[in-house]
Order: C-alpha cells, then structure tokens, then sequence
C-alpha cells in the first residue's frame, strides 16, 4: 500500500512537470464525466463497461454528387435507381482502407458522369441497416452497376477513375451504331474482338431481337470488365451484307486468325445469355491483359504454364486510344497469322564471307529456314550465282548469289517477313499479354524496369525454364521475338539485381548482380563471398560474424570479404546455390577451383579465419615449385593479421595500464587516508590527557565540597542542642535532623574506609579541623 | 499498386499519433496499475501489479525515436518495479511481457542515449531487474518433468493446490528470454530449465507428431488433445524456431521441422490450417484462430515464403470481411463462431505483413498495414485510447486496452511503414561494446520474442562466446606462427577442399539444418496477390 501511495505521489509530480498535458487531461476529464452517463446508462451489468459501436456518418462530403445512404438504407437505393437510366451504387464499409480509397475515385467519376449517370453509396456494414443484413458482402468496397432494369453489373476491374469511367462508359452504351460501310469497317479494324448485330428496324418500332442483342451486350460485361469484346448494331441492309449478314435478327462474330462466325440459331436458342455465352466462347484474343487480382490468385502461374509469354507492361488509360497498343497487337497479330498460307515464302539474309571480299544474300525456303547458317559453311568462293541442292534440307533448295555489289533486300523485310506465322514454324511459341504499368509497377520492377514506366517496358517469361528476357531500349520488338524464337537463342538471361550501394570504406563488401563478376572474379584477390538474404534467419545472426571477421582483415589489400543478397541479386547459372547462407572461397589466380566452407562447421569466426588461411596459402609442394615469390605475399597476410592481434593486444594493454592507473590512484587515496588517521589519533590522544587531568581536578573538588559539608553538620548539631525544647514543636526540623544525621553517618563510613586505604590524607582530615576551630 | 515513400512517411505518423493517443491516456489515467481501461478512464491490475504496460511499451518508445521518454521510463521502472509482492503472476505472461520487455530495453539502452555500465550489455541495471522477475519464476519449473506451472506466487513460489494443467505454449515459450539472461549474466540456471521443460514436451508428443493444447504438468498427460497452431500452443513453435536462430541449435530446429511435417499433414487445407484430434489427425475444429495469424511470418525466416503468403491472403480476406480478424472465424461458414467474435487488437496478422514485406517487397502487405491503421483507428479510438472491439459484427467495444497494443500491434505497424528503421539493419552498421569495449553489437539480425520485445543475438555470443574465440583466434595465429612442417596435417583434418563439393555416386545432398532454401523462379512473379503451386 505504501508503494502505491509513493507511486501516486510520483504520478502527480510527474503530472505537475507536463502543463499542457494537465490543460488537456482536465478537459479529457470533462469529457469523461459526459461519456460516463450515457455509458452508464447503456451498461446491462454494473462490472462490465461495453460502448455500442459509434452510429455512422456521412461517408461522402456534401457537395460531392454521390448521394450518401449511410443508415444502410437499401430499399431507399432501390427505389431511386429505378427512377435513372443508369445508376452506380457503391457499397462501403465506413473502417475499410479500400473504400477510403475507391471515395476519392468514385468523386471524379461522379463529378463528370454526374449529367447522365446516378450514383449512390450505401453504408454497407452499419448492422441496423437493410443492406447489411440482406447483402454478404465477403470484402467491401462492391460497385454494382444497373441499366435501366438490367443488373446489377458487377464491376471487378481496378477502383480507379479512369478505369471506371471507362466501365460506366461502356453499361451506358452497350451498342455502337454503324450507320455506313465505312463505320462497319472501322469499328472492325479498331477493335480486337468485334460482334455485329442487324436488325430491321422498319418492320416494327423495336425489334424484339434488338433487345435480346442490347441485354446480350450487357451480360458480357458482367465477365469481361476489361470491355475488351465490343458490340454494334447495323440496321442497313446494304451495309449488313458487307459482313455476310442476309437474314434479319442475325448476329456476326469477326475473327482474323480464324473465320468469322454467325450466330447459329438452328443449334440455339436466341436469348441474351445464350448470344453472351456463344460470343464469349468463340472470341479469339491476340493479346490478352492481365489485371490485378483482388486476392490470392493462380492466374498468372496458368497463364505461364501454357508456355513462354512476353508481357508488355505499357502506360494505359482505358478512356483514350493507345498508339502503343494497337503497335504490339499488329505485331502480335503478324505473328500468329499466316500460318495457313501455302504460299512458300522466303527468308534472306546478307551475310559476310570470308573466302571473299564481298557479301551473300542467301534466300531459303521457310521450311528450312533455321537452318541458314549451317548452310553457309558449304559456300564454295565463286563470283556467281547458282542454285545448290543442300544435302541437309532435302525439301528446300539453296540460292546463293555472291558478289561485290550490295545486297538486293533490306534488313526491314527480312525481319518483317520473318515473324509473319512465326508462331507455326517454330517450337518455342509466344503468347502475348498486356499490362497496365501504373497498375503492375512492382512486377516490372522485379523483372528489371527500371525507374518510371513511361516507355514500355517487354519481357519475355519462360516459367518451365526458369529465364526471363528483356527488350533492350535499343532492340526492336520483332528482332526480339525473332531472337527468342531461333534455337540456340542469343537472348541471355536477364539478370535482375540491385543498385550498387555507395563505395563506402565497408568492412563487408556489398556485391551485386553488376559488380558480381568483376569483384569475385578479381585475379589480384583473394575472395570470401557469403551468400545471404535479408529474410532467411540463419543469415542475419551471422551479421556480426563476417563484420568481426571483416575487422580481423581490415587493410588485407590481397582479400576481400564480401556478401551477395541472392534475394535480390540473380547470379549467372553457375555461381548459384541452393541454400543461405552458403559461404565461398574463391582464391586469386585460381578462380575456378573455388571451395565451400564445410557445411557441417558452425559458422564462428575462428572456423572461418582456419578456412581461409587454409586455402590462401599454398601447400608446401605447391611452393616449391612456384619458388620464392609466394613467400611475400604470404608473408603480407600473416602480417595483416598478426597486425590486427597486435591491435587488439595493444587494446588489452592499454586497458590495463587504465586499471593499473585506477589502482595506483586507489592506494594513493589510501595512504593519504592512512596519515589522515594517524594525525587523527594524535590528536585523540592529547584530547585523551586533557581529559585525565580534568578528572584529578573534578577528584580535588569533590573531597573539598565533602569537608564543607562534614562542618555544616556539626554546627547544626551544635544548634539542635541548643533549641531542644523547639524540636518537640517542629517536625519540620525534626526531619531535617533525621536527614542530616544520616548523612553525616554515611559521610563517617566513607571517611573511614578512606582512613583505613590511604594514610596519606590523615593530614589533610587535620588540617580540615583546625580550619573548623579557628572559623 | 506500390506506395510513395510520402504515404509511407504518412502512414508512419499516423501510427505514432496512435501510439502517443494510447500510451498518454495510460500515465494519465491508468499508471501505476498494469492495464488501461479506456471506456471509463482509469486502470486495473491483471498480469501481477507492475505497470506492465509501462514495461511492454519501453522499446516501443526507442523505436518510435522518443529517446528522452525512454530514458525518463526506464529510470522511473528501476525506482518503482518490485517483484517482492504477494501476486499471483501468470508464468508465461510474465516471462514474454516483463523478462522480454526489460531484456530487450536493456539491449537497446545504449541507443536510447543512456549512461550504460562499462560491462554493458552483460551487465546493467535493467538486466538485474530482468534477472530478478525470472529468479521468481524459477520455482515454477521445479516440478517431477521439469515443465512448470502455469501460476506463480512471486512472494512464496508455487501455491499449494496451483492446478499442474497449463498450456502448452505456458511450457515451451521461455528458451528465447532464459537462454538470452544465462547468456548475458554466466548463470545457465535460467536455460537449463528452458531446455529441461522443451526437451519433455517433445517427448509427449503422440505417435503422428501432434501435441495438444493443455498438460499437466506433473504427469505429462494431455488434457485437452486439440492439435493445431493457435491459440494455446502457437508460441512454443516460434520459439522451436527462433531459437535455432538466435542459439544456432539444430535440436530445436529439428524438433519444428516434425512437428511442421505433421502439421502439414493433418491440419493443413488450402491454405488453411484446421484443428485436429492429436491422436487420430481427425479434424475437430475447422476454425481459423486469430492467433494463428504469426505462422506466416515465422515460416519466411526460414524459406517457406510460398506457403507463408497464401495463407497471409487467407487471412487478409478475413480482415477485408470485418475490419479485425475474430478469436475464431468458422472456414466453412465464411463468418464468426458462436461467442467467440472479439477482436482484442491482436498484432500477429502485422507482424506477418511486416516479416513478408520485409522479405518480398510486395505492396499487398503494406496494403495490410493501411488497412489495419484505417480499421483500428476508426473502430477503436476512444477519448482514452484505444477499446478492444468486443465483436466485429457490429464493432461494439470493451473496456479494455491490453499492454501488447503498444508493445506490438503500434510496433509492427510502424516497422511495416518503416523499412529504414534500425530494428531492419542488415548489418550495415553496428556499434562496439561488451568488456573489452571490441565486441560487434547492433549488427541487426534482431530476434523478436512473442511479445516483439527485440533481442540482440550479437549480445549473446558477446558475454558468452567472445573469450573463447578470442583464444582461438590466438592459438590459430600462434600456430600459423610455427614452422610449416606442421601443417599438412592440419589440412588434412579440414573438411574445406574442392573435393568435398562432389558428391558420391548415389549420394542426395542434405541442406544443413540451420539454413534456408534459396527461393524458385516462381518468387520473383509472386506478387500482388498472384500465387505459384509448389511444384512451380
């Protein structure tokens, strides 16, 4: 009780100390008392305290055009929806980071959109509400979006203005009108997946198939929020006839790589979800985008597993044409096309020849085209053309022409002719994929972009091999693919790491995927490389193992002790290991007999100091015959280190001196204490015989005040006898006597003991009489 | 997306205007007592009477960089903190909280700016204060099996009639505390008994590997035989792992890596992990715990970075779904289980973001962060800290602000937003310390105990290892000194040579124990949510 009473004191001068602290908490304090009632109130038990969950407030501000249902109020939602051509609702949960987010996103839209679209947001999680308890919603923010009656169209796309935008763009007008031949053309080149509708719409107000066609637009939304199939409607006939379409009611699929599609109402049934499913199924993608997933997800490795991709991650704003699209889609779509054709196409390529001063252009058919430089080791040194039959490509036949003069072709149809059906004459097809930079910036950063993304940035992924490629700025995306596609591809790894840090005087030497080779592979080196990673447990314990080591070869210039984070930095194949950390010993001059640091030894210092001089000395034999210029520098090393001993026991000694030094000054505080207390003694004795002296003085005193009193008796005796008769009156004095005379008795009893011991004072008890008689 | 270094910079203020809202409203309202009550403004006592939230936070303090508070507090706990009451003190809570609390302040002492002892860090005030809440523990371990009760009289030891049942992670979470104080002060009692009480878990194990959720303590029997990696057991795990780490030990790591077999095994389910009967491997919970939530995190310190991040996103989702992750969230419902629906600020989902982030780089776990900072402080904010949300339904809120919400919750947001702090050093910087003034401390490789109090394995090995190094470096030199004639044999006996590397024919190379895989191909696409299969 004491303890907590003293540590409340302390509290409150604690408190005392913060001003401003006091101000508020007397505030807090008020507050407290106004909180406590209506908590109070609320209490079902007198221990338990428990606070309702805080009623919900405008989530939206007032000014933005999003009206704010945030009681939850979900037939309130309803009803308003019905009244608009398009509505928005935007579910959210008030405590949730994304809908906090989406709200600034879902304001700009808003803001534009505001004239022909209604948007509505409703308190999703607020447990009194209607929409709470008839929606389960397993994340928020949820963007349903109506049109008319149809819906909801749920949108899955990325919550962000552009995107949306887009998206709403698209529920308000399912269908583009091609009202000519040139729009129907348009609307077929502009987009990677087309379908065409045709409806007459003389023979009735509207067509019931034209509805069935709008509600079939609308449900293909409800899976493709990408918006990548487009949907239009021909009321022409004349025009309609430009895509094989006759018969009214009739729905056109357009495809390149494969042909195009009506709809088969002899097999189905023409409703929307049947015209969705058809369309969906059959819909042929050049290029395919990738969007960020919304939770874990498998659909990228799927997308991998179907082999080699290149990926283009580019700037992309859904709401506008995208010139850098529609170029990788053509050289996609060059690609895969072509396949079909039996036309035999050749491939030329100029090369140079060492049996003469001038060039070949060499054509082949395409069969044999990987087999071109094989091919050319069989060039015999003429200055004529002629045909060869190759003894390697039994179905193809050589041209040869060599001369002086340039070639005929250029390097542009060579390329360009190369890739065209690409995809059938080689085993290592490409998929194509897009990706929004902004929205996949950590993806491409991992596979090697660099800064911003405001150029595109291509790789190549080849998941079952294990190698990524990437696009040099100053490549070509058709060389690229070319290059990947050829076996025995020159296209290297792309080896991805981190910046090199700054070239401070570490004594742990930071190595990266760029200064790899050139710091390992230093001949003039010795190097002890640690393979670690900021994650791995058993790594980071070692920090301070490899810094102590570091300082024991601080000013080593023959040894380098150095790290490589292999979660950050890709090596070449053949320096990579399978477990962290992992140590190596590369020594100079000998870089390809590098040896590991024994798995089964903890990895202390002086384990690794034994490792290393091990292996950077040479063996006796070894320096026989090398003679004596590896002494030296052996020699340097030992030097080094027994430099660095040298250092820690001049440390030692110097911390010793220090102690000395302290015991020194210790015992000389000693013995100036010692002489303190030797005076100090002195000076106790001479007080000491003052003292005796004082007490013979108080001795003499007392016997003389002892004979005064021995008088004073006597003379009161001689008193007593006189007044006898006064006696028997005063009891009073009769008392006095009585104490006198037993005083008298006790001071006679001394006297006498006295007498007996100390002959000596028998004159002075005489001199004492005889001061008596003559007073 | 990815986040700016400026939301970073926001997001890190936030967190530390949360931290100053709750740790304030303590000294003002609820210091000297153990917890805050933040509905009615005053405090109570819970784990035994010691401010336990003064202690929990301190290094929370040095972390948010307030040097002069942690000074002022640490000062102030060694003129007011005495173990020498007549309280009834959880064993386990008291070791995490109070041991971790004071070890780990005393570890960081001389960065917070304060005047150490010329032995530092094996000797210090903190530490003996440290070294005297553990000596009142010990008691408790002085049973028939070496594990020890759940409950402790700090005055008179183990009350008689104290019921022998404790949970399991009540005996096998002290090796990381105990090891550190015998490794700082010379005295082993304190990881001999650690040791002693692992040693006879691990034999109590059932015949697939399982161990359950309470024991008796004297008799070594199972008295509740739920087998998972929640809530009654989930430290005694990290400590298996954590103390391969720090100790470099190989038992401990083998003993996690059958337990995690057979965990893998039973309880594991698309990325779930369910609780089953110990015995039969039968499921009979199919409940995910939110204490569950530290797995992830743990299982990325030695290389099972796939496995960890698909079950970060399960449990991710269920945040999304509440806003807080419930005691008990039901797998095949999708939502709470039946009284069982609070939320008491738990931090293990941030400190798996922190521990995942840290090793991937992926912006869904700073994404976590955001959530959790907008989530908390929108649903438990009160005029007096933070409140407990008593079910996430409807974020009604209790009277209550445990001591880990400052010492791990608001700490782990923080390091989450702060991949620069020092607590994340990889080794670019240390400070020099120890006896002779040369030991390499601070070098980063911090160990987190389960209450996120750090702990320094440099430290360890300073006041433990360092003399016997220091001699064998010296006789290395001395013998390296000698005439050559004497070496060959030495090389002999080395295992390092070319020609160890080659393996003989038939031979499957083993990984060393305490060592973690490199990471496949696939990791480098990981990202944003998207997930490989193992085989990938």
């Amino acid at each position: 009780m004491l303890r907590r009473v003293r540590a409340e004191l302390r509290q409150a001068v604690n408190q005392m100390a913060r001003r401003p602290v006091k101000i508020l908490c007397c505030g807090a304090v008020l507050l407290t008392c106004a909180l406590l009632l209506p908590i109070t109130l609320t209490c079902g038990r007198v221990k338990s305290v428990v606070s309702p969950a805080r009623p919900p407030m405008r989530f939206f501000p007032a000014e933005a055009p999003v009206l704010d249902l945030f009681l939850g109020q979900l037939e309130e939602a309803d009803r308003l929806r019905e009244e608009a051509d398009v509505s928005v609702l935007f579910f959210y949960a008030p405590w949730c980071a994304h809908s906090i987010t989406a709200r600034q996103h879902v304001q700009q839209v808003a803001l534009r959109l505001a004239d022909q679209v209604q948007f509505l947001a409703v308190n999703c999680w607020w447990h009194q509400g209607r929409c709470r308890k008839q929606k389960s919603f397993f994340q928020y923010p949820v963007i349903h979006l109506y049109y008319r009656r149809f819906g909801p169209i749920e949108y899955r796309g990325p919550v962000r203005s552009d995107y949306l935008e887009s998206f709403i763009l698209r529920v308000c007008a399912p269908l583009v009108y091609l009202p000519t031949a040139g729009a129907l053309h348009s609307f077929l080149t502009q987009h990677q997946q087309g379908v065409v509708g045709y409806f007459r719409f003389s023979w009735s107000p509207q067509p019931a198939g034209y509805l069935t066609f709008l509600l079939s637009a609308l449900h293909a939304l409800r899976r493709d929020h990408q918006g990548a199939v487009r949907f239009a409607v021909v009321t022409n006939q004349a025009v309609a006839e430009g895509v094989s379409l006759r018969e009214d009611e009739s729905v056109y699929l357009h495809r390149r790589l494969n042909s195009s599609l009506v709809f088969p109402r002899a097999q189905r049934n023409f409703t929307a979800q049947a015209v969705s499913d058809w369309v969906l199924e059959n819909k042929e993608s050049v290029v395919y985008w990738i969007q960020p997933t919304r939770a874990k997800s498998y659909s990228l490795e799927a997308e991998l597993q179907k082999g080699p991709a290149l990926l283009t991650f580019l700037p992309h704003n859904p709401l506008t044409a995208n010139q850098l699209l529609d170029q990788v889609s053509a050289v996609a779509l060059l690609y895969q096309s072509g396949c079909g054709s039996s036309a035999p196409r050749l491939c030329c390529q100029c090369v140079p020849v060492c049996a003469s001063s001038g060039v070949c252009e060499v054509c082949v058919q395409r069969s044999v085209c990987s087999g071109l430089h094989q091919s050319l080791q069989r060039l015999q040194s003429s200055a004529s053309c002629w045909s060869v039959q190759s003894s390697y490509t039994p179905s193809g036949r050589l041209s040869v022409c060599c001369g002086a003069s340039v070639c005929r072709g250029g390097a542009s149809v060579c390329s360009g002719a190369s890739i065209s059906g690409l995809q059938c004459r080689s085993n290592r097809t490409l998929r194509f994929y897009m990706l929004d930079a902004e929205l996949h910036r950590p993806l491409a950063h991992r596979l090697g972009a660099r800064g911003g993304l405001h150029r595109p940035f291509i790789t190549i992924i080849n998941l079952r091999d294990e190698t990524h490629h990437v696009l040099e700025p100053s490549g070509t995306l058709e060389g690229f693919i070319q290059n990947f596609s050829v076996p025995y591809s020159p296209l290297r790894r792309h080896l991805v790491g981190q910046e090199a840090p700054q070239q401070t005087q570490s004594l742990v030497q930071e190595v990266t995927s760029d200064s790899f080779l050139q710091t390992v592979m230093d001949s003039q080196r010795d190097v002890l490389l640690l393979y670690y990673s900021a994650w791995c447990g058993f790594c980071s314990v070692l920090n301070h193992v490899f810094l102590q080591l570091g300082r024991l070869f601080r000013g080593n210039r023959a040894l380098t002790v150095a790290r490589v984070n292999v979660g950050r930095n890709d090596l070449p194949w053949e320096f990579m290991v399978d477990h962290l950390p992992t140590v190596l010993f590369f020594p100079r001059h000998r870089k390809q007999m590098s040896v590991k640091f024994p798995e089964n030894t903890p990895m202390t210092v002086p384990n690794l100091l034994r490792f290393v001089l091990q292996h950077t000395g040479h063996a006796p034999w070894e320096e026989q015959q090398s003679g004596e210029g590896e002494e030296p520098v052996r020699g340097e090393e030992s030097v080094s280190l027994l430099g660095a001993e040298l250092r820690a026991l001049q440390q030692e000694v110097f911390s010793l001196h220090r102690v000395r030094e302290r015991v020194s000054q210790q015992l000389d505080v000693l013995w100036r204490e010692n002489r303190r207390l030797t005076l100090h003694t002195h000076t106790l004795q001479s007080q000491n015989q003052e003292l005796q002296a004082q007490i013979h003085q108080l001795e003499a005193l007392y016997r003389e005040k002892t004979h005064q009193l021995t008088h004073t008796v006597h003379r009161l005796q001689e008193l007593a006898d006189a007044s006898e008769e006064l006696l028997k009156e005063n009891t009073l004095l009769k008392v006095l006597l009585t104490a006198l005379s037993d005083a008298d008795h006790r001071q006679t009893t001394e006297d006498r003991q006295t007498t007996d011991h100390r002959q000596a004072t028998e004159e002075h008890d005489e001199n004492t009489h005889a001061e008596d008689e003559s007073s | 997306r990815d986040f700016t270094e400026q939301e970073m910079s926001h997001y890190r203020d936030r967190v530390k205007s949360m931290f100053y809202h709750a740790y304030n409203s303590y000294l003002d309202n609820a210091y000297p007592y153990d917890e805050l009550r933040p509905l009615t403004c005053d405090g109570q006592d819970t784990w035994g009477s010691f401010s336990l939230t003064l202690i929990d936070a301190l290094d929370t303090l040095l972390i948010l960089g307030n040097h002069t508070e942690f000074q002022r507090v640490a000062t102030l706990l060694q003129d007011t903190v005495d173990f020498d009451i007549d309280v009834n003190a959880s064993v386990f809570e008291t070791n995490i909280r109070v041991v971790g609390g004071l070890l780990s302040a005393h570890l960081l002492s001389k960065r917070a700016g304060m005047k150490v002892e010329e032995g530092w860090p094996c000797s210090g005030p903190l530490l003996r204060m440290a070294e005297d809440a553990a000596r009142k523990l010990l008691p408790a371990f002085q049973t028939p099996t070496g594990m020890p009760y759940g409950t402790v009289n700090l005055l008179r030891g183990v009350n008689p009639g104290e019921t022998p049942v404790t949970c399991t992670a009540g005996v096998g979470t002290f090796i990381l505390e105990f090891s550190t104080l015998s490794r700082l002060t010379g005295d082993p009692v304190f990881e001999n008994v650690a040791r002693k009480a692992l040693r006879a878990l691990w034999r109590t194990r059932s015949d697939i590997g399982l161990v359950g959720n309470h024991i008796d303590v004297i008799t070594s029997k199972w008295v509740a035989q739920d087998a998972g990696i929640g809530a009654g057991v989930d430290s005694y795990f990290e400590y298996l792992v954590k103390g391969a780490i720090m100790l470099q030990d190989e038992k401990l790591l083998t003993m996690f890596y059958e337990f995690d077999k057979s965990i893998k095994n039973y309880t594991k389910f698309d990325d779930w992990y369910l609780w089953v009967q110990m015995h039969k491997g039968t499921v009979s919970m199919p409940v995910f715990q939110s204490l569950e939530a530290f797995w992830p995190g743990m299982q990325s310190l030695i290389g099972d970075i796939s496995s960890a991040t698909k079950s970060f996103h399960n449990y991710y989702s269920v945040w999304r779904q509440f806003g807080g992750l419930p005691e008990f969230y039901s797998i095949p419902q999708g939502y709470t289980v039946d009284k069982r629906e609070g939320y008491p600020l738990r931090p293990e989902l941030i400190e798996s973001a922190m521990y995942l982030y840290k090793a991937t780089g992926d912006p869904s776990f700073i994404q976590l962060g955001r959530d959790a900072v907008e989530s908390i402080d929108r649903i438990s904010r009160v005029n007096c800290g933070f409140a407990t949300v008593k079910d996430v339904r409807d974020h009604k809120l209790d009277n209550r602000m445990e001591s880990f919400f400052l010492a791990e919750t608001i700490k782990y947001l923080y390091l989450l937003f702060d991949p620069d702090n020092f607590l994340h050093n990889t080794g670019t910087e240390f400070e020099l310390g120890g006896l002779r003034g040369d030991c390499i401390l601070s070098a980063g490789g911090y160990v987190f105990n389960t209450e996120a109090h750090p702990l320094d394995p440099a430290a360890l090995h300073c006041c433990s290892r360092e003399q016997q190094d220091r001699r064998e470096i010296q006789d290395i030199l001395l013998s390296f000194s000698q005439p050559q004639t004497e070496e060959p044999p030495r090389d002999q006996n080395a295992g390092g040579s070319p020609e160890s590397i080659a393996l003989k024919p038939g031979e499957q190379r083993k990984a060393p124990v305490l060592s973690c895989p490199t990471q496949p191909f696939s990791a480098k696409l990981a990202v944003m949510g998207q997930v490989f299969s193992d085989n990938s």
